[in-house]
């Protein structure tokens, strides 16, 4: 499985596509195409997991702040974009020659985006601390939310439970009230519990990792016994723990583990997506829903984006990113089928329609740029009195000098270089080193790639490192050099310096040598060169 | 997902744990693992079997990532003689204490190896964390654990098919074979082609690593060997540079994942059926925390390293591998053994494991080095009076040595290293073959009578002796940290900031290139 998909991962990525295309067809040519693959109780638990860390790594990129400066416009958009979306794919479907049932069914299929899609885009491309990508995730929650309804009324109607209105609204009721005292109970622990035991484990990163995912598994567990969601839960989670300090270097231990589990999930998920009915009649309804949703809803939450305020751009890029089905649509569509509501034919429909959607939405969101730019340039987002506010380009920095280690040399170099007026990032894994700092400061390991990337590797003047560490400071050199930027590190002895001088380091800092001049001067200055006293 | 929260559980609570009593995280995991399933808490059999296999695989896979032969080049023949020697005799040592006990043949051996060889895990943490990585006995000490995880291997996919006969174990082992010289090929052709031709992403990187890991854990399938070969091997493929630093990154946070879930749910199967187990554990640990050091410490003297060195990898090296875990698991599952064989094969690893912090120590180094007996010769005075002693020739000796001189001082050099020594009679210079730290030593050299003493050595807690013994001599002290300067100042010696030296010549060049 991880074979084929590391193989069409290095093909799709020689013609542009992004990797989960590459994944769904490997799920589609080990699955019912090939027969290779089954899905078994493991890849299923395995996938699991790829969703929970992804929302645990959702959860984590987003604090107060953020939430407070988009959450009006992710709740007036989700709202907005779940009735319009519903209502038009409603219209659709019955034009289409669907009976109500299934226009309706078909309305909801199409209503919601898939979370694990959009999150690992805006993530693969960096843009989760965008404004678009704030909004676009506050519409996927708001969408959640709403799912809970749905599911609470289908499962009333599928274990033929009573549809009476006072029970609806009460179950509806427990769903919300159990998601609030949740969210509640984290944020509570984030500020009176959690503080100073992660406070204590910080200085020792695997600590701190392993404690972050059992504290995201204890509020997953509590999010499915008060019949939540997983995903709801995973977010709560990284939510709570990214109003600490740590959540930028949680979030590089994350991410590897996540983009494995998730491979496996979109694998998965193209093993599940294979239809086994194909005709003419069913390839044209395809066609037709996919083109509404392609179209329909990027438009659509635009406008909404747009009639709170925001720019063009980033009402474009939100509304891109939501251009897709949900997988979830698959999930209620086969409730619907087993409670003999809609027809068996539909689930194909619905499975088509998805993987047309998401492969396509993927292509698209890897393009944004170049469609709002072309679309900009023709006049067709109008004109607006918005100021551009997405922070994607913002604070893109330069001609600045990292220094990596803060042990003593580490600091005095940070130091100075910054009384210099010098722009110093200092990273280190200990947070206690990085106090009291004048500079900025980051806490992370720089082994992980994308702590030096998201700093400005690549536009930094200079990189230096103070670490003792044979292994991370070759690792270091060798990134500089791919870079194309000067790097100074410290020899631990000689017997590296042939290995740091084929890497380029422009300077070798030797302090075992150069202290060789400190001593004799020491010892010219305590009197104890020269003759001896009588 | 029930039973990866139960088991996410027993981490959290096994790395907090091992934090505040500053043990080794595996040994706590795997303890709490046995109290958890002894009291009906841990994990299901089943899904902690499915989690040992899934963490064995990415553990071992990581262990083969950082065998990179490049790393003891320079110490191979010293690496060999110790590593083949430690395994060898401990592991006939602890075979003669298991059929002593009473163990059946094949349980004996099974246990005799599962003495042998040392753990890569724990030993690598501690040398970080004691920052001696690099140092030269951190470095045999790496070579030798490397090189016993590879035996330990071989071991494995011989042990597997004990009860066939020589011809398989033969056939196995050309299979293992066949399989390494293709993971060479690809480790010295194929990867470096690839990371120089497709520059993969993070995310393909990690890809293309796993796509080797489940590619050599099929092939060792197809080819009837157990998958932690094929695991090892995958690894040993990736571990040629700069890949194995690129990957050191992203599969960091795996191998901790898989890491905290393996001794936790491996624990989960130990069966502590009777008190005799615990005996029995008991008997078998103290073969490896006795054993292990006498005969590291004589072997790796006898190869040139001085005592203190020997005894500090003899400490270190003294306990059971988490190979050894493996081992029983692949003995169980062939029917070879017994699960309470495994469970003292199992309690064995946890209690040595839990014992290295204690005993990799500078006291019982000292304890040991008071006791050695070539510490115990102490010779007479060598004679020399206002001289400068030089303790800890390293890399810059040559310079400190030619300043001395050329001030019109006489030098005296105290080192352990055999090789300095030599390089010291070459170049007559006075030198004497030693402990920086020893007193007996430093009597022998005059230290009362030199007019300075010159302390380049590797360890503040070492400068810091030489400075209380020095009385009143002066000492001028290498130190690197802020915190060891104000220390040896407070004790009465001159302390030299290497720091300061190094972040001067530093701003030098940065001023003088002007970079912009």
């Amino acid at each position: 499985m991880v074979i084929t998909a590391a193989v069409l991962a290095i093909l799709i990525r020689m013609i542009r596509l992004p990797t989960i295309v590459a994944y769904l067809l490997a799920g589609l040519a080990l699955g019912p195409m090939t027969g290779l693959i089954e899905i078994s109780p493991a890849i299923d638990l395995i996938s699991e997991l790829g969703i929970v860390l992804l929302l645990f790594l959702v959860g984590l990129e987003l604090n107060f702040g953020q939430i407070k400066a988009v959450g009006k416009v992710a709740v007036f958009a989700g709202l907005g974009q779940v009735a319009l979306s519903g209502l038009l794919g409603f219209l659709v479907s019955l034009a289409l020659g669907f009976d109500f049932p299934q226009a309706a069914f078909l309305a909801i299929d199409l209503t919601f985006s898939s979370t694990v899609v959009v999150v690992k885009m805006l993530s693969d491309q960096h843009a989760l601390e965008t404004f678009h990508g704030r909004i676009a995730i506050g519409i996927l929650l708001i969408q959640d939310i709403v799912v809970i309804v749905v599911l609470t009324v289908l499962a009333g109607i599928a274990d033929g439970g009573s549809m009476a209105w006072n029970v609806v609204v009460k179950e509806v009721a427990e769903a919300l009230g159990g998601m609030l005292l949740l969210l509640g109970g984290v944020l509570a622990a984030a500020k009176w519990l959690l503080p100073r035991p992660f406070a204590w484990a910080s200085p020792m990163p695997g600590t701190l990792f392993i404690w972050s995912l059992g504290w995201c598994f204890l509020v997953v567990t509590a999010a499915h016994l008060a019949h939540l969601s997983i995903e709801l839960g995973a977010f709560f989670a990284g939510f709570s723990l990214a109003q600490l300090p740590y959540n930028r270097d949680l979030q590089h231990r994350i991410k590897p583990l996540m983009n494995f589990f998730i491979a496996i999930f979109f694998v998965a998920l193209g093993v599940k997506m294979a239809p086994d009915v194909l005709d003419t009649t069913l390839m044209m309804q395809v066609l037709m829903l996919s083109a509404v949703v392609l179209i329909s809803k990027p438009l659509i939450i635009q406008w909404l984006v747009r009639a709170n305020g925001f720019d063009a751009r980033t009402g474009f890029h939100a509304g891109l990113s939501l251009a897709q089905i949900s997988e979830f649509s698959f999930i209620l569509t086969g409730m619907g089928v087993s409670a003999g509501l809609v027809a068996p034919r539909m689930l194909a429909l619905v499975t088509l329609t998805g993987m047309v959607t998401i492969g396509v939405s993927t292509s698209l969101i890897l393009m944004r740029e170049q469609l709002y730019q072309f679309a900009n340039g023709r006049g067709w987002l109008g004109k607006t009195s918005a100021q551009p506010i997405d922070t994607e380009d913002h604070e893109k920095r330069s001609g600045h000098i990292i220094v990596v280690g803060m042990n003593t040399l580490g600091r005095q170099i940070a130091t100075r270089l910054h009384e210099r007026g010098e722009e110093v990032l200092a990273i280190d894994t200990d947070p206690r080193k990085l106090q009291n700092l004048p500079s900025r400061t980051l806490l992370g390991n720089v082994e992980y790639h994308d702590v030096l990337e998201e700093e400005g590797l690549r536009r930094a003047k200079l990189v230096v490192s103070a670490l003792q560490i044979e292994a991370t400071n070759d690792l270091l050199a060798y990134r500089c050099r791919e870079a194309g930027i000067r790097c100074s590190v410290v020899a631990v002895d000689l017997s590296v310096m042939e290995n740091l001088l084929e890497l380029d380091v422009a300077w070798v800092m030797l302090p075992k040598i150069d202290v060789v001049r400190a001593q004799t001067a020491a010892l010219r200055t305590h009197g104890l060169l020269g003759e001896k006293s009588p | 997902m029930n039973q990866l929260a139960i088991l996410l559980a027993i981490a959290t609570i096994g790395y907090g744990l091992a934090k505040w009593r500053r043990l080794p995280v595996a040994a706590v995991l795997l303890l709490l693992g046995i109290l958890f399933s002894a009291v009906g808490w841990g994990a299901d059999r089943e899904s902690a079997r499915q989690l040992v296999e899934l963490g064995l695989a990415f553990l071992v896979f990581n262990t083969g990532i950082e065998l990179n032969p490049r790393r003891f080049l320079h110490q191979t023949r010293q690496v060999l003689w110790v590593a083949f020697g430690q395994f060898l005799l401990v592991g006939l040592a602890g075979f003669g204490v298991a059929r002593w006990m009473q163990f059946d043949w094949t349980p004996a051996i099974y246990l005799g190896f599962a003495a042998a060889a040392s753990s890569t895990l724990v030993v690598i943490r501690q040398l970080k964390n004691q920052q001696q990585m690099f140092q030269p006995f951190g470095r045999l000490v790496t070579g030798v654990l490397l090189l016993q995880d590879a035996i330990m291997i071989t071991v494995i996919v011989l042990l597997a098919r004990l009860d066939d006969g020589w011809l398989a174990m033969g056939t196995d082992f050309g299979a293992l074979l066949l399989l390494a010289v293709g993971a060479i090929l690809l480790h010295l052709f194929v990867l470096p082609w690839m990371e120089r031709t497709l520059r993969p992403n993070e995310e393909l990187l990690l890809l293309i690593a796993l796509s080797f890991l489940f590619l050599f854990l099929g092939a060792a399938y197809w080819l009837g060997l157990p998958f932690i070969a094929g695991a090892f091997l995958a690894g040993f493929t990736l571990s040629v540079f700069p890949l194995n630093g690129l990957l050191r990154g992203l599969l960091g946070s795996l191998a901790e994942f898989f890491h905290a879930l393996f001794f936790a749910a491996l624990g989960s199967l130990v069966v502590f059926s009777s008190f005799w187990v615990l005996l029995q554990a008991g008997a078998m640990s103290l073969v490896v925390l006795a054993g292990t050091p006498i005969i590291v410490i004589i072997l790796a003297e006898w190869q040139g390293q001085s005592a203190r060195n020997a005894i500090e990898s003899g400490l270190l090296l003294a306990q059971s591998s988490e190979l050894a875990l493996v081992l029983g698991l692949v003995g169980v599952g062939a029917g070879q053994l017994d699960h309470p064989t495994f469970s003292v094969m199992a309690l064995t690893c946890a209690i040595t494991m839990m014992v290295t912090p204690f005993l990799a120590t500078d006291q019982a180094t000292w304890a040991l080095l008071h006791r050695h007996p070539g510490h115990r010769r102490s010779g007479g005075f060598a004679g020399f009076e206002d001289h400068a002693l030089l303790l800890g020739f390293g890399s810059a000796g040559m310079w400190v040595v030619k300043a001395l001189r050329k001030a019109g001082l006489r030098v005296l050099v105290i080192d352990d290293d055999a090789a300095v020594i030599t390089h010291c009679e070459r170049s007559r210079i006075p030198c004497l073959r030693g402990d920086g730290t020893d007193l007996q030593l430093l009597r022998r050299a005059g230290i009362h009578e030199a007019r300075f003493v010159i302390a380049n050595l590797p360890r503040p807690i070492d400068t810091m002796k030489v400075v209380r013994h020095a009385e009143r001599t002066p000492v001028v002290a290498r130190v690197f940290e802020a915190s060891e300067e104000a220390a040896v100042r407070e004790a009465g010696g001159i302390p030299v900031s290497s720091s300061q030296a190094a972040f001067q010549k530093f701003l030098d060049w940065f001023e003088k290139t002007q970079v912009r």
